[in-house]
């Protein structure tokens, strides 16, 4: 208990003396914030389709990294473990993008078409798959399903987050002296539960309507799952890069190699995951050569080729370095992985989308503005989240296991 | 911290006190005594399904596949329904023993011995399909790639039939050792119990001379660990190259990119309703209730209710994408399924799959064995039938309706399948008279015991060590 207290005090102290996250890399953001939204409103005049396609290929980027994000923390309040408590705060706030990725969102769909092919009656009336698809592939229902899904996301992870905090100040009280409740986890569980079951449904649904029907002459049951192990792996790196931050600006002392260890085990894990995810829909489509479903890696040959190869060098071949126990208790090197798998998924969510519209991978300003001010949109979004508690929540009760969590 | 608030956190797994020689007495009971009536009847039950199917797969192999219900159109039917049904049901054991191992979660303690024995003899069971399915298994051998004697034939790597004979057989050997490794020190335990020298010879030969030192334990924990590790993959890998059996073809409801990862889910989804079946079973005949508590069959429960979910947004994907690719052959089979002549199949398999275990949401039920018992044998019933519908109603209609057939099976199928869950029962009677059902070493570490004091509240709060030493 005195560890508790301890760390307690120590978070009121940082809280006093300055706001967790606060230093370069903020102001950063806003410059970078500012910098996407002038490249954006530029490109928007410019290039119209490339805008378009940058936004929502960032946004849902981001938007799928917010939300694996809490279903990892979901995952891990199910089974009442307790070695993430110093970092659930961390992961949580990661859906204070939700929001200003639904707007995005929903802003895209003035751009929808430009970017979806079924969007366009001409090309519909004249494309008998597109007519068989338009019951439901047809702006007005792809607007609902959008804003239905996007008001689901956002409920679940507030409700969950909920959950949490009324645990833990419940927690407090029982330590003046209050009878423990015989499970503190009751009710965080059953959010949990229903908010996996829930937003991985939509996910699918989400994934199917925001980038598989931008090819709509494609399929594939599998490419919801494979979004979502993309988002996935990526919302782990970002957890581990967004943790090393705060532990070096001082905000996180309760950060140790012990954490990292287990964060480097999943990040390994859920790489090879995603590489086994891509393998069974690669070479499921390249064995049976059906021209309709081969069409989809045809479009990724020649200029794009070499983007694929680097795609699984670094999210699949990569981690690989992660295997021996020292390397995932050194922060430097975490570091410089998650930053790469981040990078990597993004390619992984570009090529996903681009080579629908585009004859050569189109990477320029316009994209590299808008990934910049998503991503720090996103930044800012995480520290706002963040900061409207303490980093770590004082009246978790795992807290004890999770500060002295060891990794033998 | 209060004693009562972290008590509540994490409820101790074993929870009726029991000191570690209680323990050690109460699992080698039933491998010491002689055997209770219930086994006696359950064992010659089963050795009586084994004759059957040992029967019958001798006329089949002496008479040929044509004993069968087989015709030129529907090739793959009961036999190799038989074989995904074995072959799935392992994976709960793997699952247990590698994957809940490496996520430090301790109830597996208490049955990953048993679920790793049934993992072997459901593997065991699979591959008799294959097998007879062959016509000549004398020529069994020919599936290996060695230089050979036939000219230059070397076997066809790009067949997914030839992967299958890789991944199967890796499982069963990687299984086997994982197994056998972790039986060492109770192996050892047994020996060093045993009345008479027969028997101490025997478990002496069988626990490789385990001497319990401090090194012998540091070289098996790591040993265990890279099992572990190694077991890993192969959780996913064997159900992966099954399912590609049927998704590399062409075949509407074979071809489909989800299904590696949704075979995979589904075979760890029957596989924990064998191993539900079978620990309800156990624990009561075996009187094991104080290790394989109501704790550990709704830990069970619940991933049985995960993997339930999953199977179900497979089923959901398979049935929209049918109508959403706009594919004539795709959307007739997801009609086909529903409405054709094996819909009672179809239908039962989503209630048994999908409706069921829903009810596996409620805490009372999931700690209720007598309805568990009955939502595991559903789900067995669902899973089978669920190879049964992907294998049989895909091809029994296929691109041309010239070639159009029925399919039933005939006596000779049903006393096949009925002679491998006889070989199942059989294995598993033997295995809970001559070896610990449960990991001794293993489940003492979990225990509450009495008067060990610091070890004690130690393991009730699970990872949080040093309780003690805290400023």
């Amino acid at each position: 208990m005195n560890s508790s207290s301890h760390s307690t005090k120590s978070t009121e102290a940082s809280a006093a003396s300055h706001k967790p996250g606060s230093g370069a890399l903020e102001r950063l953001a806003w410059a970078g914030a500012i910098v996407g939204g002038v490249s954006l409103a530029a490109a928007l005049a410019s290039d119209p389709h490339r805008a378009w396609s940058a936004l929502l290929v960032h946004n849902f980027y981001f938007l799928s990294i917010a939300l694996m994000a809490v279903a990892f923390i979901a995952a891990h309040a199910m089974v009442r473990a307790g070695w993430l408590a110093v970092l659930r705060r961390v992961a949580e706030s990661m859906a204070g993008y939700l929001i200003p990725g639904a707007v995005l969102m929903i802003a895209s769909l003035a751009g929808a078409r430009s970017l979806y092919i079924w969007a366009d009656p001409e090309i519909v009336a004249a494309d008998v798959l597109l007519i068989h698809k338009s019951a439901y592939l047809n702006l007005p229902a792809f607007a609902v399903r959008m804003i239905v899904i996007l008001l689901v996301w956002i409920g679940f992870a507030r409700a969950l987050a909920a959950a949490h905090r009324a645990r833990d100040a419940a927690q407090d009280r029982d330590e003046k002296g209050v009878a423990a409740p015989w499970d503190p986890s009751h009710r965080v569980v059953r959010v949990s539960a229903a908010f996996l079951v829930a937003c991985i449904a939509t996910y699918c649904l989400a994934a199917a309507d925001w980038m598989l029907s931008l090819e709509p002459h494609w399929v594939s049951t599998l490419f919801p799952w494979y979004a979502m192990s993309s988002g996935f792996a990526a919302a782990l790196a970002v957890l581990t890069l967004l943790a090393i931050a705060l532990r070096r600006r001082g905000d996180l002392p309760e950060l140790r190699p012990d954490h990292l260890h287990d964060l480097g085990k999943y990040l390994f894990a859920f790489s090879i995951f995603w590489a086994y995810l891509f393998y069974s829909q690669f070479m499921l489509i390249w064995y049976a050569n059906i021209p309709e479903e081969s069409a989809y890696f045809d479009l990724r040959g020649g200029p794009w080729f070499t983007l694929y190869a680097i795609n699984l060098a670094i999210n699949f071949a990569l981690p690989f370095a992660l295997v021996p126990r020292a390397m995932k208790r050194r922060e430097g090197l975490m570091i410089f992985i998650s930053l790469a798998i981040v990078l990597g998924h993004w390619l992984d969510f570009y090529l996903m989308a681009m080579p629908s519209g585009f004859d050569t991978p189109p990477l320029g300003w316009i994209e590299i503005g808008t990934g910049i001010g998503v991503a720090s949109i996103f930044y800012l979004a995480w520290l706002r989240a963040l900061r409207r508690e303490a980093v770590v929540s004082a009246g978790d009760p795992y807290l004890a296991e999770s500060l002295e969590h060891h990794v033998g | 911290m209060n004693p009562s608030a972290t008590q509540a956190l994490r409820p101790p797994l074993v929870d009726t006190p029991r000191t570690a020689s209680q323990i050690t007495d109460d699992i080698c009971r039933p491998v010491e005594a002689m055997p209770t009536a219930s086994w006696y009847v359950g064992f010659f039950a089963s050795v009586t399904a084994l004759c059957i199917g040992a029967v019958l797969v001798t006329h089949e192999i002496a008479t040929g596949i044509g004993t069968w219900g087989l015709n030129s159109t529907v090739g793959w039917a009961w036999d190799i329904t038989n074989f995904v049904f074995w072959v799935g049901i392992g994976h709960a054991g793997t699952l247990i023993s590698a994957i809940l191992f490496l996520f430090r979660q301790k109830w597996r303690t208490a049955v990953n011995r048993s679920a790793e024995a049934m993992t072997i003899f459901a593997v065991m069971c699979a591959g008799i399909f294959p097998l007879i399915h062959m016509g000549r298994p004398w020529l069994a051998f020919w599936m290996f790639p060695y230089p050979n004697t036939r000219g230059p034939l070397w076997i066809n790597f790009r067949s997914p039939l030839v992967w299958d004979v890789f991944a199967i057989s890796t499982y069963l050997t990687v299984s086997a050792c994982f197994w056998y490794i972790g039986l060492l020190p109770d192996l050892a335990t047994v020996r060093d119990r045993a009345r008479n020298r027969v028997r101490k010879f025997i478990y002496g030969i069988m626990s490789f001379g385990w001497d319990g030192s401090g090194r012998t334990w540091i070289r098996y924990e790591m040993l265990y660990l890279l099992l572990a590790g190694l077991a890993t993959p192969l959780v996913v890998s064997v159900h992966t190259v099954v399912s590609f059996d049927f998704a590399t073809a062409l075949v509407p409801g074979w071809h489909s990119t989800i299904f590696p990862p949704y075979f995979v889910a589904g075979a760890i989804f029957s596989g924990f309703a064998m191993v539900l079946t079978l620990m309800i079973i156990a624990r009561r005949v075996m009187r094991f209730e104080n290790y394989v508590t109501l704790r550990h069959l709704d830990a069970m429960c619940k991933i049985t209710l995960v993997t339930s979910l999953i199977v179900a947004l497979a089923y959901a994907h398979e049935a929209f994408f049918a109508w959403y690719s706009g594919n004539n052959y795709e959307s007739f089979l997801a009609i086909n399924r529903m409405r054709g002549p094996f819909a009672p199949e179809y239908l039962v398999m989503v209630t048994c799959n999908v409706l069921i275990p829903q009810l596996l949401w409620s805490k009372r039920v999931r700690t209720s064995p007598l309805i568990i018992f009955f939502i595991s044998i559903a789900i067995n019933i669902g899973m089978w039938l669920e190879r049964f519908v992907i294998i049989v109603i895909s091809l029994h209609r296929d691109f041309l309706p010239s070639s159009w057939a029925d399919y039933s099976p005939t006596y000779v199928e049903v006393g096949t399948l009925l002679g491998s869950f006889g070989l199942f029962f059989t294995c598993f009677f033997l295995f809970c008279r001559v070896l610990p059902m449960i990991a001794i070493a293993e489940v003492k570490s979990v225990a509450a015991t009495p008067g060990s004091g610091e070890v004690a509240s130690a393991t009730i709060i699970d990872a949080t060590p040093g309780e003690g030493e805290k400023p």
